[in-house]
């Protein structure tokens, strides 16, 4: 019965997922002292970008791609193992 | 085949022709004339007669707002409302259409307010008749009828999927008993198919987001595909109505209906209930040997201009008689759409203002509007302003 | 050395998140991190309502062909988001299958304009998850004020001059509002308290019938005027002052779900936000008197002695 294509859909949907490269946007990174962990998760849990991981050894790592630099992880860490690096000291490197 | 032969008011025929299009969910306001037409379904619903959700909302914003919900997962959906409920129902009404969910709607047309008014006209569905719905407007019970379950069917053709009005003037028919033939539940089955929603959903099994925001090209490319659908629904209306008249013996005429028009010099143009009165004046002209005939709109949206303008050109005057206003244009809206379908300008055209807030387009008011036809047809000229019918006996403050 | 260590947060940050990574949140924003979490619990059989404001300026509901969740989202209205949850239950019911019909909307969406549909959708059961970020003010377009701002605030539709404190009037008290629809749950959450939250949404989930309500304040850094790394230290603020009780009502029974021993006084956190740095006293004292008021209702309502659940 259509006989036409489409190059887009008919509705307005979407389908692709939208990914911001937010990581661009920091002028500050949290950088993770592993001898002071304790392993609590705090961190991990306040991220609002979800960019904290835990690994085996139940250490936490920041994954660079999507943190913006807020520093929510670095004040809620109740023994002050991250410190809140400037980005250009990085290079950009994730 | 057997016909049931029912006695109903228009509010009822109409129930029971969305009873036998068996929607999944219907959420409706109450509102003067439309009330009776949800309380039958009310009934229906009840009785274990008709299988459907019906939700009792607080608001006719609420009502569309929740079919919207039920359309996007996959239901078949039906409302409807009158001139306020339609005004208030206007902010989701929008994007029913771009969202291209295939509702159907009954208007029971109403004025709206203000003065303060519950009468009859086609006014409030005419006034959105920009909103990218398709509204088709109706004569009787049996067309308030047939023409619902033609809608579901037009609406949700795949090469359509588009909300579809059917407006119906609020007490001249919603409260008017007529019989109607009332098809078996098996050849309505037959006729309508269930929905498939597979362009725009709501699915954890097909993830997609409904309506990004979208930037100005995108939204562009969605608005052409969108009139082009309106395009397409024109021979779609046509078909639903063909085939439907195969299982009923009974065809609407598709985008309009002509009564005597074949030989006719000078053409009578209605929309909605007035084309009863009308239909007598155009006998009585020609019982007088004056070759009058008539042409009922059917489908306001999408507007028919190829065939309005092929049943009007070559003829010698014609007029259209609006029951509403066309604010800033000292004319009826009908009218006005009429001659944007590019009609000759130099065949004369008369517009009629007449039968607002409840009052009567009576016989002798068509036998007046006949006889300036006539004239126009033998001599006369386009007018520039419009003519109000009134009824002489109504004046001062009673 | 080695050091024991409460487990019970591992589970949460463990747990699948079905946003997109890169959305336009502002740094620091702790709605960004209620939205995670919340659907954290609520996993991939969700469809989600985001209304205009700020999770849908920042991508959520996706751009143009692409979308910002890893489940189904649209965008309501900002007026009709209960609305339209309830018809998708109401489809989905008849297809027997079961979802989370869930909104995620700003308290502009919830507590003014999407007010009326709320109420409707609460008074006919309709069974949807409503969840109410409370920035407490339309942030998304300017920090323009809402029915949910508090008092005495700085917002840029009520501003602070020389005859003019900031909003006059005080804010909804709206979990209470909702409550009093007789709801099977009703609660409100912290993104200080994510166990809390995350708890809640699941004890929602679990609700057969009905519509499950769920206010969350989140202190917003840039319209209320204090840096982002101190999100959730504000938010936690809120709770120990009592500003914002953290409390679920469940078939009619109120009970509190986060003990605060030693309450601090509102002003400690009233002084850490811009947006009330112009208060005098007598405005301070107003905004306690309200804050006294609320809880001493609430804990009529609580009864005596009723166990925290944390």
């Amino acid at each position: 019965m259509s006989s036409y294509k489409y190059t887009q859909s008919e509705a307005p949907i979407g389908r692709r997922l939208y990914v911001l490269a937010t990581g661009e946007w920091r002028v500050m990174r949290p950088v993770i002292d592993n001898s002071a962990c304790r392993g609590c998760g705090l961190c991990a849990m306040y991220c609002p970008t979800c960019s904290i991981a835990g690994s085996d050894e139940r250490r936490f790592t920041v994954d660079y791609s999507y943190c913006k630099g807020c520093g929510i992880c670095a004040r809620e860490c109740p023994v002050d193992a991250i410190a809140m690096k400037p980005e250009e000291e990085y290079d950009g490197e994730c | 085949m057997t016909v049931n032969v029912e006695v109903v008011t228009g509010n009822e025929a109409a129930a029971l022709a969305v009873k036998m299009s068996r929607p999944d969910v219907i959420a409706a306001y109450p509102i003067t004339p439309q009330s009776s037409l949800v309380e039958h379904l009310g009934q229906h619903v009840a009785d274990g007669q008709l299988d459907a959700t019906m939700s009792e909302v607080e608001s006719e914003h609420s009502a569309m707002s929740i079919l919207q919900g039920a359309s996007l997962s996959g239901g078949r959906t039906f409302t409807a409302t009158s001139s306020q409920g339609l005004a208030l129902m206007y902010e989701p009404y929008f994007r029913t259409s771009t969202l291209r969910l295939p509702i159907v709607m009954a208007i029971v047309n109403r004025e709206m307010i203000s003065p303060q008014t519950v009468w009859g006209g086609p006014q409030d569905s005419l006034s959105l008749r920009d909103s990218g719905w398709i509204q088709i407007y109706v004569e009787n019970n049996q067309e308030i009828f047939d023409t619902i379950i033609q809608a579901f069917r037009v609406a949700e053709d795949q090469d359509v999927l588009l909300p579809v009005n059917v407006c119906y003037d609020g007490f001249y028919l919603s409260h008017l008993t007529e019989p109607i033939e009332v098809p078996p539940a098996s050849a309505v089955d037959g006729y309508l198919t269930p929905y498939k929603g597979e362009h725009i959903r709501l699915d954890p099994d097909d993830v997609m987001s409904v309506d990004p925001l979208t930037p100005g090209h995108m939204l562009m490319e969605y608005r052409r595909r969108h009139l082009e659908a309106q395009t397409r629904a024109l021979d779609v209306i046509e078909t639903a109505d063909t085939e439907y008249q195969k299982i009923t013996g009974r065809s609407w005429g598709g985008l309009t209906y002509g009564y005597r028009l074949e030989d006719a010099r000078a053409v009578l143009v209605t929309l909605g209930s007035m084309t009863g009165a009308a239909r007598v004046a155009v006998d009585r002209a020609r019982a007088e040997g004056r070759a009058v005939g008539l042409l009922k709109i059917r489908s306001l949206r999408p507007f028919p201009k190829q065939r309005v303008r092929e049943q009007l050109s070559g003829r010698d005057a014609f007029c259209v008689v609006d029951r509403n206003v066309s604010f800033g244009w000292d004319s009826g809206i009908v009218y006005r759409e009429v001659l944007g379908a590019g009609i000759d300008g130099s065949i004369p055209s008369l517009n009629f203002i007449g039968g607002l807030g409840g009052e009567d387009i009576t016989v002798s008011m068509f036998d007046y509007v006949v006889d300036e036809l006539w004239a126009a047809a033998n001599g006369g000229t386009t007018r520039d302003s419009c003519e109000w019918l009134c009824n002489p006996q109504r004046s001062g403050d009673r | 050395m080695a050091v024991e260590v409460d487990r019970k947060n591992e589970e949460i940050w463990e747990m699948q998140d079905w946003i997109s990574p890169g959305i336009s949140a502002c740094v620091g924003c702790n709605v960004e991190l209620t939205l995670r979490l919340c659907l954290k619990a609520l996993g991939p059989r969700t469809v989600l309502a985001i209304p205009p404001g700020c999770m849908g300026g920042v991508g959520v509901v996706g751009w143009g062909a692409t979308t910002g969740a890893r489940v189904p989202v649209f965008f309501p209205l900002l007026d009709n988001t209960a609305a339209m949850l309830a018809g998708i239950k109401l489809q989905y019911e008849r297809r027997g299958e079961h979802i989370n019909a869930v909104a995620f909307a700003g308290d502009g969406a919830t507590v003014d304009a999407g007010f009326q549909c709320l109420s409707g959708a609460a008074e006919r059961g309709d069974d949807i998850i409503y969840i109410c970020y409370d920035n407490e003010g339309y942030m998304n377009t300017g920090f323009q004020r809402s029915g949910s701002t508090t008092q005495g605030s700085w917002t840029s539709t009520t501003p602070v001059g020389d005859s003019s404190p900031g909003k006059s009037q005080k804010k909804k008290d709206f979990p209470m509002i909702m409550a009093m629809h007789d709801l099977p749950y009703v609660a409100t959450a912290s993104p200080a308290y994510p166990r809390d939250l995350v708890a809640k949404v699941q004890k929602a989930m679990q609700k057969d019938g009905g519509t499950k309500y769920i206010h969350v304040l989140n202190p917003c850094p840039n319209g209320w005027g204090f840096s982002a790394d101190e999100s959730i230290e504000i938010a936690r603020l809120s709770v120990q002052t009592r500003v914002f009780p953290l409390f679920e009502m469940e078939d009619g029974q109120f009970s509190p779900t986060v003990a605060v021993k030693n309450p601090r006084p509102p002003r400690e956190y009233l002084s850490r936000l811009k947006k009330f740095r112009h208060l005098d006293d007598e405005g301070i004292a107003g905004i306690e008197e309200t804050v006294q008021h609320r809880w001493e209702r609430l804990q009529k309502l609580m009864g005596e002695g009723r166990p925290c659940r944390d």
